[in-house]
């Protein structure tokens, strides 16, 4: 019997398929009644059939092509480094390569997920005797809670409703549909004894059902076929790249972190219903006096209700900074350029975890060999380091009120067009920087932090600073921000469009 | 080494009678004699060594103090060592030098290569520091390890671009403030100025270390005035350059010789003391003096667009009188000479022979840039003009000569 937890647990919709089905399900023995009494029947009977033909004719022309071939291209994060998105490559080519899941065993998906942690652990650690095993316990516990997120979430997409069904329900519908199968292969066996026999009671009604039944299954095996391949390459793809992540030790958690977890779940007095993405972290670079604790000032008061300071990496200030939203974000202060060894690698290790960087230059400093040096070690060390995600770098070009005509002070100043001689210095000032840095000129953005005058231009740094930002970091903080704003019932559309659109390209 | 007066006198006697137009002719004539004038020009001006960050002011300073325009300076400036450049002023006859070193924001700058190339020559270290720019270190450190290699040189900072720590909108505080009991000064900029004076009052040694704030602007950026502090900076100089150097410096921007002579005066005033004035350094007769003259002339020439032919220089020295030119010169000298006997209590041959050489080749400059002009315009200059210009040039450089000359002891 069908389980009353199940009936109750649709109870809504049942109701609403039953109201908007009964009435025009009614047509069928009224039409029928209609036909007999005219004598019709057997004319509808060929027009049925005729329509059935040219139906089966459609379908066997447009045959379906197997679901895996055509399966669309998952994306690779743009955000990774080379050597992770190899590795997630080669994830997604024996997602495509791998037959689908019967979903009969669990053996069987246990199995498949892990080959699929083997091929990232021979990726990162080919040497290895034995590469699973090169991970902390709390990483593989996040690794797990992560992957589970994921296929959560992909199946809150993919399927309809699949929020409402409890794992009992589960596992009732998979056994009672091993049931019907069983039930159903004795019907089957009766059904082609009433085939058989059919065509010598109702010639022209035992074609149409032939067709009908060719056309059925045709439809109800490719759709069932699409459907398992689909969840097995969910399934893949999902654990690999959990893996990946895991291996090239982007979840890597440091003793800080994890302490700070766990203060934050004590006080919270339990898991929170959804986590906050992680704050936003700036790291502001740059000469001795380029202006970058101005900056940090300015952008600071620019943007949050409160900030305290927070114990950083040697030579490095750390400012944690809340803004009304309630969004968290870390200004980090790298202290000035210096040719003291390990500087760099400080620099680069620090850079490593932000989000972006702010690489702040004086427009009257010409000196900017030490600038430029840094650069260049800092791109060749993320280069050395395929392991590191080298973050977004703006250039921010400060002290631009102090550059000619010296007695003019009228921003907004239009550098684009540079109409006057104020704006054209600024525009110069940015090329000759963008030029000895190596930079592009959409990437140097010219603010003034005088302290005797308004701050200029920051608000437009932010911005610049959001657009910057890893597409997944920027979609990640614009939806924190929309969270609110979207209703349950855009949810629930949101989820309905991507179930119908499921259903249509499988 | 003292040189005996009577090998001086020898020398002033053998040059009133080398002397020959035809000398200066076949001296005008030659591009190669013209170059050897400069090399040996060259190995005898004294440097100034400056330090500095790019675009901290550098080039400014040296524009103020050459009189030289932007672009000459800028164009000016010739690689020497792997770390360093040099301006030649006037780069025909080089009387300063302007030593700027470069690559000091690079890591672990060695001035060994540039004290080799030039510490016979130089004759002062001139740092030149942004005011707003507290990052100094490469700049102290390269100071430094000269200076513990010559720790007597005097050290002169100037602290440039002022206008970048005055509040909004800038004006500069007059008078000018520094030198006083600076009450005048805003507050920002004194506490950056001072920053800079403890950094570099840490170098240690015998020598001087004076400070000099200044703000070299262009006249259009509304700024005046646009050399604020070059008071302070020639005052700073001549406590610590000879007076010989000093003098040289004064001259070329203290203005005089009107607006013909205003493009050619470095170059005359550069052959006229390579011809033998300052007697401070061992440059007397470094090469014959028509060579030089026609050196000169030739210089002057192509600075006018004027080709010399030996008809031309005939008639310039005709003009004069070649014997009268001769015997005005050297009795200019004597004259002079004579005078100076009494307020420096000597004259030496050496010295004699030095202003007769300097004093006669600056005044034939003069009157040769008397006789171009009339060249270029087209209207030939009369025997009475080039004559005026050849006596006025003869008492500014008996001028120049006395302000070189050390005060007794």
């Amino acid at each position: 019997m069908i389980e009353p937890g199940l009936l109750k647990a649709f109870r809504r919709e049942l109701v609403a398929v039953a109201l908007l089905v009964i009435p025009p399900l009614l047509l069928i023995p009224l039409g029928a009644l209609w036909l007999f009494e005219r004598g019709g029947t057997l004319a509808f009977l060929a027009i049925g059939l005729v329509c059935a033909a040219i139906a089966g004719l459609i379908m066997l022309l447009s045959k379906r092509k197997p679901a895996a071939a055509q399966a669309e291209a998952i994306e690779t994060p743009a955000d990774w480094p080379e050597r992770e998105r190899a590795a997630f490559e080669k994830v997604e080519r024996f997602s495509r390569e791998t037959p689908a899941l019967s979903f009969a065993s669990q053996a069987e998906a246990v199995d498949l997920a892990h080959r699929t942690v083997d091929i990232v652990a021979r990726h990162y650690r080919p040497d290895a005797a034995s590469p699973l095993t090169a991970f902390t316990m709390p990483e593989a516990l996040l690794s797990l809670e992560s992957v589970a997120g994921r296929l959560r979430r992909g199946l809150l997409l993919a399927v309809p409703l699949s929020d409402r069904l409890t794992v009992s329900q589960l596992l009732w519908l998979s056994s009672s549909v091993e049931k019907a199968g069983r039930l159903g292969e004795t019907a089957q066996r009766i059904y082609n004894l009433y085939r058989i026999a059919r065509p010598v009671i109702n010639p022209a009604g035992s074609v149409m059902a032939e067709v009908r039944g060719l056309i059925q299954d045709e439809l109800l095996t490719s759709a069932k076929a699409g459907l398992k391949n689909r969840l097995t390459r969910l399934l893949v793809i999902e654990v690999g790249r959990a893996a990946v992540e895991l291996y090239s030790g982007r979840m890597r958690l440091n003793p800080a972190e994890l302490s700070r977890a766990a203060a934050a779940a004590a006080r919270e007095g339990g898991a929170k219903p959804a986590a906050p993405p992680a704050p936003l972290r700036l790291l502001i670079a740059g000469q001795t006096n380029a202006g970058k604790s101005s900056l940090i000032n300015a952008l600071a008061s620019s943007i949050v209700a409160q900030v305290t300071p927070l114990p950083g990496p040697a030579g490095f200030a750390c400012f944690e900074a809340v803004d009304p939203a309630g969004q968290t974000c870390i200004l980090v202060d790298a202290p000035g350029l210096s040719a003291a060894p390990g500087g760099i690698e400080a620099l680069v290790a620090e850079a490593g975890k932000a989000d972006a960087v702010l690489w702040t230059v004086s427009a009257v400093q010409a000196a900017r060999d030490a600038d430029a040096g840094a650069l260049r070690a800092f791109r060749a060390a993320f280069e050395k380091r395929s392991d590191l995600n080298r973050p977004p770098l703006l250039c921010v070009v400060t002290h631009i009120d102090q550059l000619r005509p010296f007695a003019e002070w009228n921003p907004p100043y239009d550098v684009a067009a540079a109409p006057g001689p104020k704006a054209r210095s600024i525009r110069d000032a940015m090329d000759a920087i963008a030029q000895d840095l190596g930079m592009p000129i959409g990437r140097v953005v010219p603010v003034s932090l005088a302290p005797d005058r308004e701050a200029y231009n920051v608000d437009a740094l932010r911005v610049r600073i959001g657009e910057s930002l890893p597409a997944a970091r920027h979609a990640q903080l614009s939806r924190t921000y929309a969270r609110d704003a979207r209703g349950g019932w855009w949810r629930e559309a949101g989820r309905l469009y991507h179930g119908v659109r499921t259903i249509i390209t499988d | 080494m003292q040189k005996h007066w009577w090998s001086g006198l020898f020398q002033t006697v053998r040059g009133w009678f080398s002397w020959s137009a035809e000398d200066v002719a076949a001296g005008a004539s030659s591009a190669r004699a013209v170059e050897a004038v400069r090399f040996r020009a060259i190995e005898a001006a004294p440097i100034i060594w400056m330090l500095g960050k790019v675009q901290s002011g550098k080039s400014s300073i040296v524009q103020r103090l050459t009189g030289a325009s932007e672009a000459e300076v800028g164009e000016g400036f010739r690689p020497m060592t792997r770390t360093a450049r040099i301006f030649d002023f006037p780069p025909e006859a080089p009387m300063v030098r302007f030593l700027d070193t470069r690559g000091l924001g690079e890591t672990g700058y060695d001035p060994a290569e540039d004290l080799a190339a030039c510490e016979r020559q130089a004759q002062l270290l001139l740092v030149v520091l942004r005011a707003g720019d507290p990052a100094q270190e490469p700049v102290f450190e390269a100071a430094r390890a000269i200076r513990a290699r010559h720790p007597a040189w005097p050290v002169v900072v100037a602290q440039t671009c002022l206008h970048a720590l005055y509040p909004f909108p800038p004006s500069h505080p007059q008078p000018y403030p520094f030198d006083a009991d600076g009450l005048n000064i805003p507050s920002e900029l004194a506490r950056a100025l001072a920053h800079q004076r403890r950094q570099f009052a840490a170098l240690g040694g015998a020598g001087p270390v004076m400070f000099v704030p200044l703000d070299f602007t262009r006249p259009d950026d509304g700024l005046a005035p646009a050399d604020y502090g070059l008071d302070a900076l020639l005052a700073a100089l001549s406590e610590a350059l000879p007076r010989a150097v000093m003098a040289r410096i004064e001259a070329l921007h203290a203005d005089g010789g009107g607006k013909i002579a205003a493009e050619a005066r470095s170059a005359i005033l550069g052959y006229a003391v390579a011809a033998g004035a300052a007697d401070a350094l061992p440059i007397v007769a470094i090469a014959a003096v028509p060579a030089i003259q026609g050196a000169m002339l030739r210089t002057l020439g192509s600075r006018f667009s004027v080709e010399w032919t030996k008809a031309d220089i005939a008639s310039l020295l005709g003009a004069v009188g070649t014997a009268a030119l001769v015997r005005q010169g050297v009795g200019f000298a004597l004259k002079q000479g004579a005078k100076l006997i009494p307020v420096y209590g000597q004259i030496g041959g050496a010295a004699a022979a030095s202003l007769s050489s300097f004093a006669f080749t600056y005044a034939l400059g003069y009157a040769a840039c008397a006789y171009l002009k009339g060249r270029r315009t087209g209207v030939a200059a009369s025997a009475r003009d080039i004559q005026e210009a050849y006596k006025e040039a003869l008492v500014k450089a008996f001028d120049i000569f006395r302000a070189s000359r050390e005060p007794p002891k």
